[in-house]
């Protein structure tokens, strides 16, 4: 007999129909999957088979060919064991072939018989709700994950005893009841907080342009400046990630098997801090399969390079079309996708070798030549794509003592971000970008009033410091940032000012 | 190694094993169909017909347990040459579409042991 069960493949995170087939013939018994399965899938026989007999179920024994359709396309990890049990269960006649119609189903199959958590399930939820099943069945340890899809009946179940019965019609799961993203959207507190920095005025100042703007941002400063500290500072001031950006950036951690078992959607942005011996597949994405790398992970968040000088230059270079794109396409000879990488970039590095290199006290003993050089690592187009430049000096120590005024809490800085950020929201609605930093020179005209005072003054810079177009460009953009933070909507002197202050160190020369 | 008058007994031992399972399967509605089928590189000790399955049937017998259990001899390389006997003496009666079962029997002094759908033929490729 023939027996059809519908699930999903994830083509890097974009769910497609899978097909699995099952038919029993007559002849010598035996059990074929094919249909290009991983060896993870070839296994799923075992599993499969010691699942249903572990589960007091026994599919008649015979000539098994499960096929996963569309045939062409290679299929993954260990999700299809729940439709292939299911599958077989329906076509040895146990289970009617109407109880799993119009139904998609994942999961993988511990020897016992119960389920375990599946990667991708979110893309799978979003899957059977485009496609207008009657309902997904999935793990249970996949529940909070997909619990904040509506409009499709998800049922969450923790064997393969109970979708059988669910299936017959002898017990009954009860759909998940969908929970509003707001509800998940509680601030775990974080051991980094800007008030735990004292000083640092300016590259606080930065950040907070950077946070509110979407900039890149690079910082140079000698060691022990706090540069790490202030970086990991940055998620607790970011805008809260819409519903969208959540959904997106859960679903490219689920297909990666990322999530922990159980893990909600996630509602914090990203911060990815890959260490400098980091290769380019493992920055960009790469591998056999074509795997996501850190940029994509980093996905609406922030992309942290501490000791940039220190990473291979190679690798740094392969980060200027993602960062540029907002996607990156990885092509392999098996394998060609497209993963998101809008992300924003925050650098920090020593400015010379032993890391003092201006520095007052001439503490730096490496020769000129020596500085030029380990500044030459970074390439001039990484840089380029750099608006937000900022010299973390070491910390005074008046400002270590307890007489300091206390800091401002990051808290604080964010509610100030998530207005400068909505201002944005207002500005481009409909032209397809969100913040400033995406900016290109033809909207620059259009979408920046500047006031005269703030034209002449950035004329003037321009001519002091021999400009090219591309920092002319940078510096109203970071202005524009300003502004926004200040509540105007027109670019003044005073903005200006402040952005020149911020423009690449190397381009006063 | 055995010698020549140890491995005579050793057949003759499996050969009375043999006899004992077919009667036994007899009381029991088989009908044997073929006893000790052999190809040019594979054998099947019984085939026999039960409800509509054709059963081929792989017989071991032990005097003792000192060498393990009796099923734990049939290795995957005696289920390939099972599968092959099976797959030859289905063509040669033209009934490669009829349902088929691997069983192996355990014979014990006094006690016989029945594994229905004991293997089934390794996965092509």
């Amino acid at each position: 007999m023939f027996a059809r069960v519908t699930s999903y493949g994830l083509d890097g995170v974009e769910p497609f129909e899978v097909s699995v087939e099952v038919s029993y013939t007559g002849g010598i018994p035996s059990f074929d999957l094919v249909g290009l399965p991983d060896a993870a899938v070839k296994e799923s026989k075992e599993r499969v088979r010691s699942a249903l007999a572990n589960s007091g179920l026994r599919p008649s024994p015979g000539r098994v060919t499960v096929n996963l359709a569309p045939a062409s396309v290679k299929k993954y990890g260990s999700v299809y064991d729940l439709p292939i049990a299911l599958a077989m269960l329906v076509g040895s006649g146990q289970l009617e072939a109407g109880a799993v119609a119009g139904m998609v189903f994942v999961g993988e199959l511990a020897l016992d018989g119960s389920l375990r958590q599946a990667p991708g399930a979110l893309s799978g939820a979003l899957f059977a709700r485009e496609t207008g099943a009657s309902a997904l069945i999935l793990p249970r340890d996949n529940a909070r994950e997909v619990s904040c899809v509506d409009r499709v009946p998800l049922l969450a179940a923790a064997s393969l005893r109970e979708v059988v019965d669910h299936l017959a019609g002898r017990s009954r799961i009860e759909p998940l009841k969908p929970v509003p993203y707001e509800s998940l959207r509680e601030r775990a507190s974080s051991d980094y907080d800007l008030k735990h920095v004292r000083g640092q005025y300016e590259a606080k100042r930065v950040l907070e342009i950077m946070a509110a703007g979407g900039h890149n941002l690079l910082m140079v400063g000698p060691p022990g400046s706090g540069k790490t500290m202030l970086a990991r500072c940055l998620p607790g001031i970011l805008p809260d990630m819409s519903f969208e950006e959540a959904l997106e950036v859960t679903r490219i951690h689920s297909a990666a098997g990322e999530l922990r078992a159980g893990s909600a959607m996630l509602t914090e942005r990203p911060f990815r801090a890959p260490h400098h011996s980091a290769s380019a597949a493992s920055l960009v994405g790469g591998g056999r399969d074509a795997s996501p790398g850190e940029i994509t992970f980093a996905h609406h968040g922030v992309l942290f390079l501490d000791e940039l000088p220190e990473y291979a230059p190679h690798a740094l270079d392969t980060l200027r079309q993602p960062l540029e794109d907002g996607f990156v396409s990885v092509t392999r000879a098996h394998a060609r996708k497209v993963y998101p990488s809008r992300v924003m970039l925050a650098a920090a590095m020593n400015p010379c070798k032993c890391g003092y290199y201006g520095e007052e006290g001439g503490r730096c003993k490496c020769a000129p030549g020596d500085v030029k050089r380990y500044q030459n690592r970074i390439s001039g187009p990484l840089l380029n794509r750099i608006d937000l430049r900022v010299r973390v000096g070491a910390v005074k120590v008046e400002d270590l003592s307890s007489a300091a005024p206390a800091a401002e809490s990051s808290a604080r800085v964010r509610m100030r971000v998530q207005a400068a950020r909505e201002r944005q929201r207002r500005r481009y609605a409909g032209s397809g970008i969100f913040t400033n930093a995406q900016l290109d020179s033809s909207m620059i005209g259009r979408l920046c009033p500047m006031s005269a005072e703030a034209d002449d003054l950035l004329l003037a810079a321009a001519a002091r410091f021999n400009m090219t177009p591309r920092p002319y460009f940078r510096i109203v953009r970071v202005a524009r940032t300003i502004a926004d933070l200040a509540g105007e909507d027109l670019i003044g002197e005073e903005h200006v000012a402040e952005a020149v202050r911020y423009r690449a160190p190397d381009e006063d020369r | 190694m055995m010698d020549k008058a140890a491995r005579r007994n050793a057949r003759e031992f499996g050969r009375r094993a043999e006899e004992q399972t077919a009667a036994w399967l007899e009381t029991r509605g088989y009908r044997i169909l073929e006893r000790n089928y052999r190809t040019r590189v594979s054998e099947a000790d019984i085939v026999a017909l039960s409800g509509g399955t054709l059963a081929f049937i792989e017989v071991k017998a032990r005097s003792g347990s000192a060498y393990g259990l009796p099923c734990e001899a049939v290795t995957p390389r005696k289920q390939a040459k099972v599968a092959h006997a099976a797959q030859s003496w289905l063509y040669a009666h033209d009934m490669l579409d009829a349902p088929v079962r691997f069983d192996v029997i355990e014979v014990y002094p006094g006690r016989i042991r029945h594994i229905r759908n004991a293997f089934e033929a390794p996965a092509a490729a």
